[in-house]
């Protein structure tokens, strides 16, 4: 019989004797040295939520929660289902990946996310598979401004391989929150960076994943940022400028390019990551803020969202920002769509209510791509902040998109996580102040249940065998 | 004055029943206070009334509820588990903190909760053979918001030898359900769910010397059903499951005593309890008392025990992998405690079970009980108690 040992290692987290490492900070945590699943039954589609202190799963069909609540969960930041239902979510505080056999809701490993000094993984993405091998991508945001302390840290997620659910590769990135987006072709990501004006953007190669290079930078000054006024001033504290802050990025198979937001300017970059040598071009949009970019399924066109203009700020009453439509085959803007809190036709202005700085936040395009599901939230470190509704664009004519009625939902702050399930019927948002989760009938809108779950739902995630995982983020199909 | 206050309405309510009656009834009030550094409180209050009917029959009833205040989110066990160990520990209108007979809570969605619990019966006194001799029976029921509990309960005891050795015997059979509110995870198909129990025993109480008793007794339990408590959990690496108990258990109890006078109003009473399973749970339980009586109306009461269990076969703190059963009640583990107490008895009326007797008492307790496989802190328990015990 294998004797268990205790030991405390930050909050809750529990390790063991049985645990392939010792429990440090530095070191991959591991429970399970096959790295295959613990149960192979067929699994019925079930929703995942990771709230703040455990992940919980509930059988869609009948409704209830499942056995097995997984402890320790702290700050769950983009949390993924892979192709075979592994759960993976970071541990932003924390500073590791945890990873969770959906079956059993066992915990399979805790993989820290540098081999360095970085720290606090927030946005995963899952790369496409690239000469048979595929990565989970923990983005480290860093403390302090402190460059060492960001990384973009690559987890091998290759079925059979060696060093499954392992710490493989990492590279330096620039200073502050992280977006990124895969090459449809090749081994390459481009990697934005928040806070910093001289690494704007960053290319990297990671075909050699023990040795990742940076291919091809972009800087604030190549954006246009000269100083010669305080738009044009690049400076993460906001006092004697703005920075370019790029925030979302996504990838157009048709085009080959990747597009990011400049959340300081309003412009998408548009990123040539396949050239031998990268190459950005600005493409100017007439709003600002907000910046998560989403591309179409077949990549003709890239969706990204904007904070403003809005209500009080250039904007229409009760609008809430915009989405900007730019078509991949011309690398321009086709549509700038105002987005209203209730929708097309609402008239409720906003101010003074909690629902004031609402902005976009996050979008998931619909299975037969007619729709885009565009997650609100209240405004950024605005405590009283407050969401109840998630808007639809309808977005069968992408030049022309249409803003449908919002959908009501539970109340949040903040970020809150969304989720689409493998086979394209339900939409999940978690509602963190509610405690609750709604599901949505993808194709009416309507909201068919509300969730019961424990407080402070996060990130959402689903998976079936037969239906396969909610929608990811990462890969180019 | 104070006396006479307190005098004269028991003067009143009693004096006409006392009249007609060879020996007195007896009312009984206590409250008790327990709480500990874990997140638990009981606020209990408990009742017994003994009302002679006639000359051989008396009507026994006894009352208890329990304001019940969980601040953590998994707790405790059903009082069906933990009940009737005979230990010769449990004051039946305590809150006890060893075999949690009053303290035993559920917690998960409902942490603050009622748990009432009445105790109707009738006894005989009388001669058998000459010999001073007596028999009981009481139906215990117990209701909380999800858990109902039944237990019928028949005693005898003869006196013998010219009262130099007292025989007693027990014969019980309950039943219990539980329908927690929210089923745990993937049982819900369990639920309602039920047990019974039958138990019995006997003592044996025999005067060695003129300052010397002595007593035994043994008893056994046998549980049958849903003996799983729907909301606790067991961890399995870091993930926390419904815990799993095997449907049945067998479970024996004996102690061994012997008060002594040692002489200037002071006695000395030493208790070994034991208990074994057959999940494997073994305990000792020794306990001191030393019992003072100062200026003919004042008990002192000074107690120490302690408490050392093993821990059932298939209990671990975290289980590397499912298993088939699995526990997560922590008093499933190796448990270690000590336990002082002080009581103070004033006999503000009368004398003891005497007609128009009043007496007062005021009892402290502090614990420390540690659940040695586990890395946690020590609990610190802490019970308060008053209680009032009338004659008339």
């Amino acid at each position: 019989m294998r004797r268990m040992q205790w030991k405390r290692s930050g909050g809750a987290l529990l390790c063991g004797s049985a645990l392939l490492l010792a429990c440090s900070d530095e070191e991959s945590i591991l429970l399970d040295q096959t790295g295959q699943l613990a149960t192979e039954a067929a699994l019925p589609q079930t929703l995942f939520v990771a709230h703040e202190g455990s992940l919980v799963s509930y059988d869609l069909e009948s409704g209830e929660e499942r056995p097995g609540a997984v402890q320790g969960v702290s700050t769950p930041t983009d949390m993924q289902a892979l192709a075979d239902g592994t759960l993976l979510v970071n541990l932003t505080d924390q500073n590791h990946v945890l990873i969770v056999d959906p079956t059993s809701m066992l915990e399979i490993a805790r993989v820290h996310t540098s081999f360095a000094t970085a720290q606090r993984p927030v946005h995963s993405y899952i790369s496409p598979e690239r000469s048979g091998k595929s990565y989970w991508l923990a983005l480290n945001d860093g403390t302090g401004g402190e460059a060492a302390t960001n990384s973009a840290a690559f987890l091998d997620i290759t079925p059979g391989s060696d060093r499954y659910l392992q710490h493989v590769g990492e590279a330096q990135v620039g200073i502050g929150h992280h977006k990124a987006s895969f090459s449809a072709t090749r081994e390459r990501v481009v990697i934005s960076n928040i806070a910093d004006c001289e690494r704007v953007l960053g290319v990297y190669d990671y075909s050699d994943i023990r040795n990742i290079q940076e291919v091809a930078t972009w800087s604030a000054a190549d954006a246009g940022w000269d100083s010669s006024s305080f738009a044009k001033t690049c400076d993460p504290t906001y006092q004697m400028g703005v920075p370019p802050a790029p925030h979302g990025c996504a990838t157009s198979k048709l085009s080959g390019k990747a597009y990011c937001n400049l959340t300081g300017s309003g412009d998408l970059v548009v990123v040539d990551l396949d050239a031998d040598e990268p190459t950005f071009r600005s493409v100017p949009s007439q709003g600002s803020g907000g910046g998560y970019t989403k591309a179409s399924h077949d990549g003709r066109y890239i969706y990204s969202l904007e904070s403003e203009p809005r209500e009080g700020s250039g904007g229409n009453v009760c609008q809430v920002g915009q989405l900007v439509v730019l078509d991949a085959s011309t690398d321009s803007v086709v549509a700038q769509l105002p987005l209203g809190y209730l929708g097309r036709d609402c008239q409720q202005s906003l101010a003074g209510t909690d629902e004031e700085t609402t902005e976009p936040s996050h979008s998931l395009i619909s299975e037969d791509g007619n729709k885009l599901f565009i997650t609100l939230a209240g405004g950024f470190e605005v405590e009283s902040a407050r969401v109840r509704q998630h808007v639809v664009v309808d977005i069968s004519d992408p030049a022309a998109p249409v803003q449908q009625p919002s959908i009501p939902v539970g109340a949040s702050t903040g970020y809150h996580g969304d989720s689409l399930s493998g086979d394209g019927r339900w939409l999940f948002i978690a509602n963190n102040l509610d405690g609750t989760v709604t599901q949505i009938d993808a194709a009416t809108d309507d909201v068919v249940r509300t969730w019961n779950v424990e407080a402070k739902p996060e990130v959402l995630a689903t998976f079936g065998t037969r239906e396969g995982p909610s929608v990811q983020t990462g890969p180019i199909h | 004055m104070r006396r006479a206050w307190v005098a004269l309405p028991l003067a009143l309510a009693c004096g006409p029943a006392a009249g007609l009656r060879s020996r007195p009834a007896n009312a009984e009030l206590r409250t008790t206070h327990y709480a500990d550094n874990s997140g638990l409180s009981v606020y209990t209050l408990g009742g017994a009334v003994e009302q002679p009917i006639s000359e051989h029959f008396t009507a026994t009833l006894r009352g208890v509820a329990d304001r019940i205040i969980v601040d953590r989110t998994v707790v405790e066990v059903p009082p069906a588990i933990t009940a009737n160990q005979a230990t010769g520990h449990v004051d039946q209108l305590s809150a006890d903190i060893v075999t949690s007979a009053s303290s035993v809570v559920t917690g998960g969605p409902g942490s603050k909760k009622w748990r009432v619990e009445g105790v109707p019966g009738v006894r005989w006194d009388g001669d058998v053979a000459g010999a001073p001799s007596s028999a009981a029976v009481s139906l215990r029921v117990s209701s909380e918001p999800d858990y109902d509990s039944l237990l019928l309960l028949a005693r005898a005891g003869t006196s013998l030898f010219e009262d130099n050795t007292t025989l007693s015997a027990f014969v019980g059979y309950g039943a219990d359900q539980v329908e927690p509110p929210r089923p745990p995870p993937g049982r819900a198909d369990l639920y309602p769910a039920s047990h019974w129990r039958a138990l019995g025993g006997v003592s044996l109480s025999q005067i060695l010397s003129a300052s010397w008793l002595g007593s035994l007794g043994i008893s056994a339990t046998h549980q049958q059903g849903s003996l799983s408590n729907p909301y606790r959990r067991a961890t399995v690496r870091t993930s926390l499951f419904p815990e799993i108990l095997p449907d049945s258990r067998n479970r024996f109890t004996a102690f061994l005593a012997s008060s002594v006078y040692l002489g200037a109003d002071t006695a000395i009473h030493a208790r070994l309890g034991a208990y074994l399973d057959s999940w494997d749970v073994r305990s000792l339980i020794p306990e001191l008392i030393l019992s003072k009586a100062i200026a003919e109306r004042l008990l002192l009461q000074l107690q120490y025990r302690y408490y050392r269990q093993s821990r059932a076969s298939f209990y671990q703190p975290v289980y590397p992998d499912l298993e088939a059963l699995m526990a997560g009640d922590l008093r499933l583990g190796r448990i270690e405690e000590h336990a002082g107490g002080l009581e103070l008895e004033w006999q503000l009326m009368g004398r003891r079970a005497s007609f128009s007797a009043l007496r007062l008492l005021a009892r402290g307790e502090l614990s420390r009980l540690r659940y040695t496989q586990l890395p946690t802190e020590a609990i610190w328990g802490r019970v308060l108690q008053l209680g009032a015990l009338m004659s008339y």
